[in-house]
């Protein structure tokens, strides 16, 4: 002890600058908490600042359109096109990637990640919306308050639509509450369609006619969906819940719209703000194919080749061959390519989708992914007719059908009957939405066509055969693991 | 004659002598006179001694004055005084001629010092052959009069010196010397090795925690670019796994059992948990080699270096030591920080003494250790045509490429050979230069080392780097400071390509040739793509690290001192990588597919530990250290990236900013950790035989939200060294040392990325229609607080038959909770998973062994053995549900958590030729998804549990010394389940155009009855929903136990008398490898890294030559 109070003596009295400063620095170290506050990494925000303002409560929107368009839900190689083409009957598939070609031959199971992705997918997007409906309803200093949460109702809507239609039940998430959302199981499909239609329902309360840019103002950019986009939506919605007065009513709403939207010639119908379109996604810089359609550089075939890697899907035979003659759609939609025989092979005319042209190095974009236009609304309203029995005449289905054959080039249908006329437009749906994120297999379903159709299809594509459970996907295995009440689709166990 | 000399150099002073005795012995008298002289005395002690005490009175008095005084009365004695020696003989004796001594005696001063510069104590200094010896002082320092001739007329003078714990050593001495630097080397005497802890060292007599030091030696016998290769299977209690042979690679670390959620659950097929990381401190300061590195590493297919390691960076040539210090009393220092282990690294330090030189070159190669043999043609056609009879005779389509015509069939390529046939040069050229004063000291080293690829490649990864380490201290020894500094820059220019996980390896052998006659890449369609086009990738990246790190120490009064160290380490890199038009298939290439990528990130840490130490001794038997001091420490993480698309040209594409604005991306991300808390610490050793110590920490740390951010740990440490007890003593003999030893502390862990506590968002990396997009970043959870880790070890050391044999043996168990992990959510949530504090509890302990024998000691061979073993083991003990939250599926209450959950597989069905599984109601079936009426359920059909962490491992390293030559090996053992190359395939033989194993081809079913493991070949793709559940089952597991011969080094040391003629000091030639041989019945992958699409660790062949000047 002598030794410490003597050395203790000493720092006092030869104490150095040294000592001193190294005892206040090892007696001040310890609890210093203040040193521990860091900054916010450079690349990111904190949440509560987010819908504080109009300028990033935008852009949280924005973070899902940009979401929708680079996770390749509706464009690009696992865009729905894409996979419910090849799925149903649209598409052909000459690729070995694995994923298509389970999809090809409708062998799908929880691990072909095409099937089951949507589902991850969609579900991120719906915490990002369901956080933007809880931020934007809690801040009352927004300027345009009802633009952004009449997008995040419609976004969510859209988000519904999609789930059910892929998976059937699917579980409704409404809150960014994750723990509680942890332990939800599946709602039946028809609280899913209340859901869907209640939030869209919201929507059209909050939004205009007008289409407004990310900053709130007005603008011709349809970027952002409006108004009409929501009815658009919303017919498609009662469409599918065969609640044909409401789709008739809606789809109206949009038709009666003729100061913006029109029938362009079909060359123009993808073309970005086109008259026709109601809502479509903007392409932006990606990766890969900047500003561009990305479906524009993987249906078309170069002159000559045969399908195969990188060109792994055509249009199916069945399709092609369901234009009449001199249809226009034909002519400006499609696109082939004549390989000469060689070898044992004789001459094939491979046919691939061509509604979006624009390929190349793009510093802006020309088309965009359309995803509400004027045409299905047409269609819309004469099945919602037909099925209500106004068969022709001043609002007959007929009127609303040859409006779509006359733009094609068609002469009117010559469907009369009630059945006829219905069929008549499920062909005119086939051939006009063809490749438009799922229509055909969709439509076949809705309409009970579906396990009689498949049942002949799969075996001509390769596959082992058709039960009614494949109508709807499996989700993947993790989720059915993690949640305890989530159940996987039926036949997928 | 005995003569001894008491020798003890002093400054001279000039106040004179002044001696005030009484009744004191001449000893002392002679002793003072010396201190106050500066002269030194020579005398027999026995001569002296006898003789009565005197009693003398001197005041400023010349040295020749007060001998006269002091020695009047003796009248046995007289004195001569020859130079700066005062030589003091019998008087009868034959007076030593005046002139005789002055030609006859060199004076010789130095410093005995150890291997980082300390002065040893009690060092023994003999003249050979004579009977003259010496002592150093405390500070190592010593002072010996040698008369020349003593050992017979012309023969040199050789001084031995030696010391317990140390290895002895000689020293010719020609001439008088002065500030000579003697340096001895820690004895093998297994005991007293030396062994680093947290803020000192100790030896393994008293050490009471679990730590094993590798030193500088057994790392210069691997001819390995990363340290952490030259530890594998030396250490126990630490596994070293290497996921892939590329250069530059990373590398799987475990210390003990794991015993965190936090790397995960066991995946299918690859066991990667990168949870519970050691801490890596070099010299004082933290660096990053305990996680991946934020490489951008492109954006072609495979991560060909798996994300790297830090040390990779720095040439083991640089370490003088490295410690592993595992358990409550090793790491406890550290706190949270420690609480998976740490990994003491100890640059080579400067010692001073004659300027010396150290050259090392080595020079070899490298090649490919272990792939499976592949089906030649023949073989391969004919599994192919076997699996379209067997799938109903179908004919083979389009894309069958291999039979249907397009190929040529009587074409047999290697792909494996062409692949990954290369042998790859290899030179590495270290140098040092060290030198200084009994005051200052420094070493200057320098290395270079350049490893190629064995792929069908180009470029290679070149590492050169300098380091230094400077002393200096004042006279008194009382402040010292030292500066430490490496500077090394790691070039990569390889391709960014893992050929072993490339479908070129398992084409068809019958595939048509990846390059034209006209050397230009063939892209035929039938070829899907050509994996050579990444030949063409322009890569480059540049990594450039700094160590440096500062000490000061004063010591105002003995057992004191004052300790600052301060450290910064950084690591900056740049990453480019681009893609220009060659990379494309020109039939579909378009501009906007070019791409170009550079990236810089840096990682910078500081910290700062100043410390108080105190050491004393009580009553004569006790020692007391402690010491008392606090950490910071501040880490920061900054990542830039530009990426450009569509670059017009290719001569633009060496910058990214070339690309249009609207084709750029370019990010920037900080992640700042801050770390700080007080600790203290005291061990107390009574008698040598009672240890007892302490350690307390407070932690605080920014990774956690407020009020959660700090935590209080400690342990506690006890010994008891039986073998020094009395009643010990009739066993000595058999056995000399025995010592038990137990500590228990409490700790927490934080393997944990910053900014969890508080919800982001962050800016999509693409924008909307001009505006920018926002997207949540991560799910928050403001209540994530520390882990609670409490840890209990106990042990035993014994060394048997005068310690031949020494065994240390420690037991260890650990109870962890409150686990900081990803819980995984279903997605529906929005997220996959987000962290929170598990109420999981886990229970780990295990075994680890280290035995050292001394088979053979003669002077001229002598045989060493040391044994290490470990058998880690860890058990989930609860797992309670949180509300909503779900145990991740593998987990399993009762068993261990590095395992997963498998179907029962059940062979082929011998009358079918497909998989066959046994489900959960022991039904045995093929359970064919979607089609047969019968599935497996994910949930309730995997009934089997397979393990994959090793049941145990370890090593046995053999050393040899004959002569002039030595002799290493060391040999690998580890005991696991591991995944097998089927568990890697998507679809069943014969499906597609790959080429499998012959081995496993030859299984195959090929007729009703045959009994076998390999099903049938098919072409039918459904087979894939079968391989799905064969992937998932017990049947993609095998027994991956091997022994690996891991490292084996030959050295030859030239004789003193060439070496002599050559005028070096050293001169040794050797040869080494690494990963030589593997016996193991894995069979096709490697059963270290167990990847079908990974490189497996290279066998390393070289020879080198080490020069001493």
């Amino acid at each position: 002890m002598s030794l410490l109070l003597q050395s203790i003596y000493t720092i006092l009295r030869r104490g150095r600058a040294f000592a001193t400063g190294l005892l206040l620095v090892a007696l001040t170290l310890g609890g210093c908490k203040k040193y521990l506050e860091v900054p916010l990494p450079a690349s990111s925000i904190a949440a509560e600042g987010v819908f504080n303002n109009d300028g990033t409560a935008a852009a949280a929107l924005n973070g899902v359109y940009a979401a929708l368009y680079n996770g390749s839900v509706f464009d690009y190689s696992s865009s729905l096109t894409y996979t419910l083409g090849l799925y149903g009957d649209e598409l052909v598939n000459y690729s070995t990637i694995f994923n298509n070609k389970a999809l090809y031959m409708d062998a799908v199971t929880s691990s072909v990640s095409s099937a089951t992705g949507y589902w991850t997918y969609l579900y991120s997007q719906l915490y990002a919306i369901n956080q933007a409906i809880q931020g934007i309803q809690a801040n009352n200093a927004l300027t345009y308050k009802n633009q952004w949460l009449g997008e995040a109702y419609f976004l969510r809507g859209l988000a519904y639509f999609y789930l059910t239609n892929l998976y059937g039940d699917v579980a409704l998430v409404l809150t960014p509450d994750y723990l509680k959302n942890n332990g939800l199981k599946r709602s039946p499909q028809s609280d899913v369609y209340k859901q869907i239609i209640a939030d869209l329902k919201q929507a059209q309360q909050l939004l205009d006619d007008d289409y407004h840019d990310d900053g709130g103002a007005v603008t011709t950019d349809k970027g952002r969906p409006n108004r009409m986009a929501v009815d658009a939506l919303l017919a498609r919605t009662y469409l599918y819940t065969k609640d044909w007065p409401n789709a008739e009513i809606q789809a109206g709403s949009v038709i009666a719209n003729t100061g913006t939207y029109q029938l362009p010639t079909p060359d123009k119908v993808f073309l970005l703000n086109s008259q026709e379109v109601i809502w479509g996604l903007v392409p932006m810089v990606s990766n890969l194919y900047s500003y561009m359609v990305r479906d524009a550089a993987i249906y078309p075939i170069p002159k000559g080749t045969t399908p195969g890697s990188p060109y792994g899907i055509t249009l199916s035979d069945s399709l092609a061959n369901a234009f009449e003659p001199g249809d226009l759609r034909y002519t400006n939609w499609i696109g082939a390519d004549t390989v000469p025989a060689s070898g044992l092979n004789p001459q094939h005319i491979y046919h691939y989708a061509y509604k979006y042209k624009v390929k190349g190095t793009l510093t802006a974009p020309l088309e965009s992914v359309v995803l509400f236009r004027l045409a299905e609304q047409y269609l819309i309203r004469a099945e919602a007719r037909a099925q209500q029995n106004k068969l022709s005449g001043g609002n007959g289905a007929t009127d609303d059908l040859n409006i779509i054959r006359a733009r094609a080039g068609l002469p009117p249908t010559t469907a009369v009957s009630q059945a006829d006329i219905l069929n008549a437009i499920q062909q005119e749906r086939r051939v006009e939405l063809f490749c438009e994120n799922g229509h055909h297999f969709f439509d076949l379903r809705r309409t009970g066509a579906l396990d009689a159709y498949m049942t002949k299809l799969v075996p001509l594509k390769g596959g082992a055969g058709w039960n009614s459970n494949l109508a709807y996907w499996p989700i993947p295995v993790t989720d059915i693991q993690n949640d305890p009440n989530l159940t996987q689709t039926p036949g997928y166990q | 004659m005995l003569l001894l000399c008491c020798c003890i150099s002093a400054a001279a002073s000039g106040q004179g002598i002044n001696i005030s005795a009484k009744n004191e012995s001449l000893e002392k008298v002679f002793g003072q006179l010396e201190k106050q002289s500066g002269y030194t005395f020579f005398y027999k002690i026995e001569l002296v001694r006898t003789l009565p005490k005197i009693t003398v009175d001197i005041k400023h008095g010349t040295l020749i004055g007060a001998l006269t005084q002091v020695l009047q009365n003796q009248s046995t004695l007289t004195w001569k005084i020859v130079g700066k020696t005062v030589v003091i003989s019998k008087a009868e004796a034959p007076p030593l001629s005046t002139a005789d001594q002055r030609a006859n005696l060199l004076l010789v001063t130095g410093r005995v010092v150890d291997r980082d510069g300390q002065g040893i104590p009690n060092v023994s200094i003999s003249l050979k052959g004579t009977q003259f010896a010496w002592k150093t002082n405390p500070e190592g320092i010593f002072t010996s009069a040698l008369m020349e001739g003593a050992q017979g007329p012309g023969k040199p003078l050789v001084l031995a010196f030696s010391s317990i714990g140390f290895a002895p050593k000689e020293m010719k001495v020609d001439g008088p010397e002065k500030n000579l630097i003697i340096t001895l080397r820690e004895q093998v005497n297994t005991l007293d090795e030396v062994q680093m802890t947290a803020y000192s060292k100790t030896s393994k007599r008293y050490n009471v925690g679990d730590i094993t030091t590798i030193n500088s030696d057994e790392i210069a016998r691997n001819p390995v670019p990363n340290v952490l290769q030259a530890l594998q299977a030396r250490v126990p209690g630490m596994l070293i796994q290497t996921q892939t042979g590329q250069p530059n690679g990373s590398f799987h670390v475990q210390i003990r059992s794991l015993n965190t959620l936090s790397g995960g659950a066991a995946t299918s097929p690859q066991f990667i948990n990168n949870g519970g990381q050691p801490l890596y401190i070099i010299d004082g300061v933290e660096y990053p080699a305990d996680g991946s590195l934020p490489l951008a590493q492109g954006f072609n297919g495979p991560q060909y270096s798996l994300y790297g390691n830090a040390l990779n960076f720095l040439d083991p040539s640089q370490f003088e030591s490295i410690s592993i210090l595992k358990g409550p009393d090793a790491t406890s220092l550290y706190g949270s920080r420690g609480a998976f282990g740490v990994i003491l690294i100890t640059t080579k330090k400067a010692k001073g003494g004659r300027p010396s030189f150290n050259l090392n070159v080595l020079h070899g190669f490298s090649n490919l250790s272990s792939r499976p043999k592949l089906m030649n043609n023949d073989q391969y056609l004919a599994m192919r045509r076997e699996a379209f009879a067997n799938n109903n005779n179908a004919t083979p389509g389009a894309q069958d490429y291999d039979l249907n015509g397009t190929w040529d069939t009587t074409k047999n390529t290697d792909w494996e050979h062409y692949f990954l046939g290369g042998h790859a040069p290899t030179t590495r050229i270290n140098a040092n230069y060290s030198g200084g004063s009994a005051n200052s000291s420094y070493l200057i080293g320098a290395n270079y080392n350049s490893i190629g690829n064995i792929q069908f490649s180009k470029g290679a990864v070149k590492t050169g780097g300098m380091n230094f380490s400077l002393n200096t201290s004042t006279t008194d020894r009382k402040f010292t400071l030292g500066l430490t500094g490496s500077y090394s820059t790691n070039v990569d220019n390889m391709v960014p390509v893992d050929y072993t996980g490339s479908v070129g390896v398992l084409q068809a052998p019958d595939a048509p040739d990846l390059v034209l006659p006209n050397g230009k890449l063939n892209w035929d369609p039938s070829l899907e793509g050509n994996p050579l086009n990444m030949l063409y990738t322009l890569h480059n990246s540049t990594t450039n690290t700094l160590l440096a790190n500062m000490t000061l120490n004063w010591t105002p009064v003995k057992g004191l001192s004052f300790i600052a160290s301060g450290g910064y380490s950084l690591i900056s890199a740049k990453e480019f990588e681009a893609t220009p038009s060659a990379y494309f298939n020109p039939a579909t290439f378009v501009t906007s597919n070019t791409r170009s990528l550079l990236s810089w990130y840096t990682i910078r840490t500081f910290s700062v530990d100043p410390r108080i130490q105190y050491e004393n001794v009580f009553f004569g038997k006790g020692r007391l250290s402690a010491i008392v001091g606090a950490t910071l420490r501040d880490k920061l993480q900054e990542t830039t990236a530009i990426q450009g698309n569509g670059i017009a040209t290719d001569e633009l594409l060496r910058n990214p900013a070339n690309a249009a604005t609207a084709f750029r991306i370019d990010k920037y991300t900080t992640l700042p950790v801050r770390y700080t808390g007080p600790f203290a610490t005291l061990n107390f050793r009574w008698a040598d035989k009672y240890i007892l110590e302490l350690n307390g920490r407070r932690d605080g740390d920014s990774r956690f939200g407020p009020g959660n951010q700090f935590g209080n740990f400690g342990s506690i440490a006890g010994g008891w060294i039986i073998s020094e007890e009395p009643w010990f003593r009739p066993v000595t003999g058999i056995i000399d040392f025995l010592k038990i030893k137990g500590s228990y502390g409490l700790t927490g862990a934080n393997s944990l990325q910053p900014y969890q506590y508080i919800s982001t968002y962050a800016l999509n990396s693409n924008s909307y229609n001009g505006g920018i997009g926002l997207a949540p970043s991560n799910l928050a959870n403001p209540y994530l607080h520390w882990e609670t880790d409490k840890n209990a070890e106990a042990g035993i050391n014994i060394g048997f038959l005068k310690e031949a044999i020494n065994i240390e043996a420690i037991y260890y168990f650990n109870h962890m909770d409150d686990q900081l992990t990803n819980q995984s959510l279903a997605s529906i949530t929005g997220f996959p998973s987000f962290t929170y504090n598990t109420p999981a509890r886990i229970y780990t302990h295990g075994l680890e062994l280290n035995i050292v024998t001394h088979n053979i000691r003669r002077k001229n061979f002598s045989w060493e053995t040391r044994i290490n073993f470990t058998a880690p083991r860890s058990k989930l003990t609860a797992y309670p549900g949180v509300e909503n939250l779900v145990s991740n599926f593998n987990y399993v209450v009762g068993k261990p958590i590095t395992g997963i959950k498998l179907y029962k597989y059940a062979g082929v069905d011998p009358e079918t030729g497909v998989y066959n599984f046994i489900n959960a109601a022991g039904v045995k079936g093929q359970f064919t998804p979607i089609f047969s009426p019968v599935q497996l359920d994910a949930n309730k059909d995997k009934t089997e549990f397979v393990d994959l962490a090793p049941k145990y491992y370890g090593g046995i390293l053999n050393s040899f010394n004959y002569g002039n030559f030595s002799m290493d090996f060391l040999i690998s053992l580890t005991n696991k389940m591991g995944p097998n190359f089927e568990a890697y395939q998507t679809f069943p033989m014969g499906v597609t155009i790959q080429n499998f194993p012959e081995d496993y081809a030859a299984k195959r079913w090929k007729k009703k009855g045959d009994i076998t493991t390999v099903p049938k070949a098919t072409s039918n793709i459904l087979a894939f929903f079968d391989q799905g559940n064969f992937v998932s089952s017990t049947g993609a597991y095998s027994n991956a136990t091997y022994a690996r011969l891991q490292n084996l080094s030959l050295t030859y040391r030239f004789s003193h008398n060439l070496i002599q003629k050559w005028r070096l000091s050293g001169l040794s030639i050797y040869v080494a490898g690494q990963n030589l041989f593997t016996i193991s019945k894995y069979g096709d992958l490697d059963p270290e890294n167990m990847s079908a699409g990974r490189m497996p660790p290279l066998r390393v062949f070289t020879g080198g030559i080490n020069v001493n000047f």
